[in-house]
């Protein structure tokens, strides 16, 4: 008991150079943390923005609505019989805006 | 009290150095399983992307064959006169460039088995000519849009049944739809014992769900 006062007592203590480097370490983990959080954040930010895009898109595709109508595109599907190699061409308009999410309907 | 602790007690060196280095481990393990965690997110979008970009190619597919179907089946007409000859049942317009083209012969066969049982009804001699035995074929399609690559590939299997409907199945990547096809005639004037005309009339939805992932 006595010694364990005496120790609190004591002004003995650890060098400059140990409390340096702990306080270093201690910033660096804290920029570690800090920076790896927020670019967790940055990410999650940018798949929720992706997801509410993809969303967006799909629902415009499956409505067969164009943000755009002078946009929309002409093709044709093209059916091809396996093994027998005949096929027939139908008429078809494309949905979607560029690089999006795309449907189609029979051009009537 | 013992050698050990006297020495603890005694001894200059801390701690200190350890316990930031232990800090730095965990906030390093921490901060990458967030950041995994936010990338795997990321990831996930571009498979996403497909899975949902295969989803619209096979209900578009599956929405096209039936307005295609439904779209011609008026040029669908047959007057059967005889007991045996298939030949009655005709395509008004280009077949060619319709689904019917694949499909019309099996559909001649359903028309003249319900001749058969419509003009036995009616007290004529044809039930000779319904094709009981008649195997309707799984026919396997390739559906691609020409120029096109962002719409994958859709296989396609069409089978009638003798019953009057058409099971369709459509598979594009990791996405697979299947649906029915009712396959029925309109009378086209009046039946008698001898005679039956008819329209092709065809019916069918598709039903307004997401397909699951197979």
């Amino acid at each position: 008991m006595m010694k364990s006062a005496k120790k609190l007592r004591s002004t003995r203590g650890e060098t400059m150079v140990e409390m340096l480097v702990s306080i270093t370490l201690l910033v660096l983990a804290m920029s570690i943390l800090g920076a790896m959080l927020a670019a967790a954040y940055h990410s999650d930010e940018a798949a929720r923005a992706m997801d509410q895009k993809l969303e967006d898109e799909l629902s415009l595709a499956e409505s067969h609505r164009d943000s755009d109508p002078s946009k929309s595109l002409n093709g044709f599907a093209v059916i091809t019989l396996d093994g027998g190699g005949s096929e027939v061409r139908i008429p078809i308009k494309i949905h979607g805006e560029d690089d999006a999410l795309k449907s189609y309907d029979k051009d009537r | 009290m013992n050698r050990k602790v006297k020495e603890k007690l005694n001894s200059k060196r801390g701690a200190s150095v350890v316990l930031a280095l232990f800090l730095l481990l965990v906030c390093t393990f921490a901060g990458t399983s967030a950041l995994t965690a936010a990338r795997a997110n990321v990831g996930r979008y571009s498979t996403m992307r497909e899975t949902q970009q295969d989803y619209l190619s096979v209900t578009s597919a599956a929405k096209l064959i039936i307005a295609d179907l439904q779209d011609n089946d008026q040029n669908v007409k047959g007057t059967i006169s005889s007991g045996s000859a298939t030949d009655y049942v005709t395509y008004y317009g280009d077949e060619t460039s319709t689904f019917y083209h694949f499909i019309l012969d099996d559909i001649k066969t359903l028309m003249h088995n319900k001749a058969a049982e419509d003009v036995k009804s009616k007290g004529g001699a044809w039930s000779s000519f319904k094709s009981e035995t008649k195997t309707f074929e799984e026919r396997n399609f390739t559906l691609k849009i020409d120029g096109k690559d962002e719409f994958g590939e859709v296989d396609v299997s069409f089978k009638i049944d003798s019953g009057g409907s058409a099971k369709v199945k459509l598979t594009c990547g990791s996405y697979s739809y299947s649906f029915a096809i009712g396959i029925g005639f309109i009378k086209d004037g009046e039946i008698s014992d001898s005679k039956a005309s008819y329209i092709l009339n065809v019916s069918g939805e598709i039903p307004e769900i997401r397909p699951e992932v197979s």
